[in-house]
């Protein structure tokens, strides 16, 4: 038996190492997003002007200012936020450190080698930190960013490689479907006021007339079961999206995201 | 022996090579699922934002209140209905399309929201009923039928004479639930009634119910106001043969002359607070606006003095300014000047006539009438700029007032023949008859919150 103890040895030793690389890969791919950010192009439109066959929705009296005091008839835009911090303190982002000549000939010396990794070590720490500070000052991460563009659409370079639509197309193509799908969205106020950030996106496949090839369906959850109603209803409700263009006569998959804080 | 351990080594490797092929398929296999479970959505284009919703309309269930049976249930469910119904904001679903079966209480549990989803109702609105010896006890509970949530819940009681009040509080309960925002069924107009041959003044519940007259004189009444607090009312009377100012006191039901000076008394307008009255008087031989004391009925400013007529004064709410009509600049046409007095700018350029301002509660618009062959209600910024028809092609419509929200104005109108009221929502885009009858119904004024 002892003359088999190192042949088992070695096989429960290659076996456990190659299980684990298994296991490894599989939790990689697990900790990365099942729908993927890269992948879509995120298109922000502008929020239209409010529907003139709307209820007003006028904000709620507020007290009178002190008698005297003239009412300014109109009032000017509301000075921007402040920068929002953050809840968790990052060391401030140095700035990237210039090659410097002692760098350049590090390659040689290992001791030089290991500063050269460090360095880069931080500089992607940096890089990861940004980004992450970036992402929790954005409410709800690139479309908002993406508003800040002049058209509100995303470039392609923001929306990272993802499918080929053409912006200008989608934005057109969501103008039309807003005007028509918005009519049958009636969020309760009551529980948006409770939670305006209640956001469902609803997935709807459309041939190139516009009619929905599928049943639509919620693609990401607003974790409101009331909220994710009324998204899917208006949507439901729509007999017949907008024609796609010319350029997609197959038609296409978009994603619908109806926020509560547009109801307020 | 060499081999057999080579042939052991082989065995072995071969056995975790498997192994490692089934950890990797295995892992496949999962990453796969997570992908299914996603929906491929992968293949979407892109996500739109969908912005502001349409006009809001919720359909809300409304059964019949448990408790009280009857006649007297029905009518209470009459005007919780009539009053949702009014705002433009709700779908009723009728009770008859109820599936609920007898007995099913107000509280959770006590029913099925399972029930109410199969009829398409987004709210349910449960009221109760029953007969104390205070009186009525009136009880509401609002639910959000998907999730099955309370979205609050209001008991109350109220003199058994009271039911339509208490049917009042309780819509405007229903409203604060679903929408966030308070409700107007609380609110009264007055307004002047021709019903007996002679205009006299009258208040009544703002759904077009419970009419009770105010003046009884036989003789002509005008331009009722109501004052801040919704306890008197100025207006303009010709009982003692010349047109002279009044106020009606109606908590104490008295009516009491505040100015009776020679010539035009009219126009009574309350400043915010109640301590002043803006008013037209003709003693100095031109119609022009004055300031007196509400109490008293003393003067104490003179605010115009322009050729031509300037009249029906209304206040700015925060009592810095007021808009009115002048034909300075020729015709009538409404200006906005310093509640002292002082330099007026014109803001209506709608038409060649121009009159009937009334200044919203938000203090950013001003309603007003313009003539343009028929007359029709529009609002206009303070500035004069944005002017924004309310009524278009449906006979004539004058006298507008706003709700105590400002998202509603309310007017007189022949559209349906007859002179009756009419509300709008501040856009235009939805309006409803209040008034019923025959007509006869002018110079409506909606009335601030109430508690009576």
């Amino acid at each position: 038996m002892s003359g088999l103890s190192w042949e088992i040895g070695a096989s429960a030793l290659v076996h456990v190492v190659m299980f684990t690389g298994a296991m490894l890969m599989r939790w990689e791919d697990d900790a990365k997003p099942l729908v993927r950010p890269q992948e879509v192009i995120m298109v922000d439109l502008p929020g239209p002007a409010k529907s003139k066959t709307a209820i007003p929705q006028k904000a709620e009296r507020t007290v009178d200012a002190v008698k005297g005091a003239p009412t300014p008839p109109d009032p000017t835009p509301p000075a921007p936020a402040p920068p929002k911090q953050s809840d968790l303190s990052f060391e401030t982002p140095k700035a990237p450190p210039t090659p410097s000549k002692s760098a350049a000939t590090a390659q040689a010396a290992p001791k030089e080698d290991a500063k050269a990794a460090k360095l880069r070590e931080e500089m992607l720490a940096d890089m990861r930190r940004r980004q992450l500070l970036q992402d929790m000052e954005a409410p709800v991460g690139r479309e908002d960013r993406a508003k800040a563009s002049p058209d509100g659409t995303m470039s392609p370079d923001q929306a990272g490689s993802g499918k080929s639509a053409n912006p200008s197309e989608l934005a057109k193509w969501g103008a039309e479907a807003r005007r028509r799908v918005n009519p049958n969205w009636h969020p309760i106020t009551a529980i948006c006021q409770q939670n305006p950030s209640l956001t469902a996106v609803i997935r709807v496949s459309v041939d190139g007339s516009g009619m929905q090839k599928e049943p639509p369906r919620v693609m990401e959850s607003s974790g409101n079961a009331s909220a994710d109603s009324w998204a899917m209803e208006a949507v439901e409700a729509t007999k017949q999206l907008p024609a796609t263009p010319g350029t997609h006569p197959e038609g296409w998959v978009v994603g619908l995201k109806f926020s509560c804080k547009e109801a307020l | 022996m060499k081999n057999t351990k080579i042939q052991r080594f082989l065995i072995a490797g071969a056995a975790s090579i498997g192994l490692c092929l089934w950890g990797a398929a295995l892992s496949a296999r999962v990453w796969a699922q997570g992908v299914g479970a996603a929906g491929g959505d992968g293949d979407t284009v892109g996500v739109i934002d969908m912005g502001a919703p349409g006009k809001q309309s919720i359909s809300i269930a409304l059964p019949l209140p448990v408790g009280l049976g009857g006649s007297q249930a029905r009518d209470f469910w009459q005007v919780i209905q009539r009053d949702l119904e009014m705002t433009g904001y709700f779908r009723i679903v009728p009770p008859e399309a109820s599936v609920e079966a007898p007995g099913a209480g107000l509280r959770p549990g006590e029913f099925l929201f399972s029930d109410w989803r199969t009829v398409g109702a987004m709210v349910l609105a449960k009221t109760g009923l029953v007969a104390s010896p205070e009186g009525l006890r009136a009880e509401v509970w609002v639910y959000d039928v998907r999730s099955g949530e309370k979205l609050g819940a209001k008991a109350f009681t109220a003199p058994a004479n009271a039911g339509r009040s208490a049917a009042h509080r309780l819509a405007n309960e229903i409203m604060y639930f679903v929408t966030g925002k308070r409700g107007f069924f609380d609110t009264k107009v007055t307004f002047v009634g021709n019903f007996t041959g002679n205009k006299e003044i009258y208040v009544m519940d703002i759904d077009g119910y419970g009419r009770r007259q105010v003046t009884k004189n036989g003789t002509i009444n005008l331009k009722p106001r109501w004052n801040p607090a919704g306890t008197a009312i100025a207006f303009t009377s010709y009982a003692a043969g010349n047109p002279d100012l009044y106020v009606a006191d109606l908590s104490r039901g008295q009516i009491r002359r505040v100015s009776s000076r020679a010539g035009i008394n009219t126009g009574g307008a309350f400043s915010p607070d109640g301590s002043l009255l803006a008013i037209t008087l003709t003693v100095s031989g031109d119609a022009e606006l004055y300031l007196l004391d509400a109490a008293t009925g003393s003067q104490l400013a003179r605010l115009t003095d322009s050729p031509g007529i300037d009249t029906s004064p209304t206040w700015s709410p925060d009592g810095s300014r007021i808009a009115f009509v002048s034909e300075r600049g020729g015709g009538p046409q409404v200006y906005v000047m310093p509640s002292g007095g002082g330099p007026a700018s014109r803001v209506s350029f709608a038409g060649s006539h121009c009159t009937d301002p009334a200044w919203s509660p938000a203090g950013d618009r001003i309603a007003f009438v313009a003539r343009d062959g028929r007359f029709d209600v529009f609002t206009v910024g303070t500035d004069g700029k944005g002017a924004e028809r309310i009524t278009q092609g449906q006979g004539d419509n004058e006298d507008p007032s706003w709700s105590p929200d400002g998202n509603y104005v309310l007017f007189s109108s022949t559209r349906a023949g007859g002179n009756h009221l009419w509300l709008s929502s501040s856009d235009g885009s939805y309006q409803l008859q209040v008034s019923s009858g025959g007509g006869g119904y002018s110079n409506p004024h909606w009335s601030p919150h109430l508690s009576w």
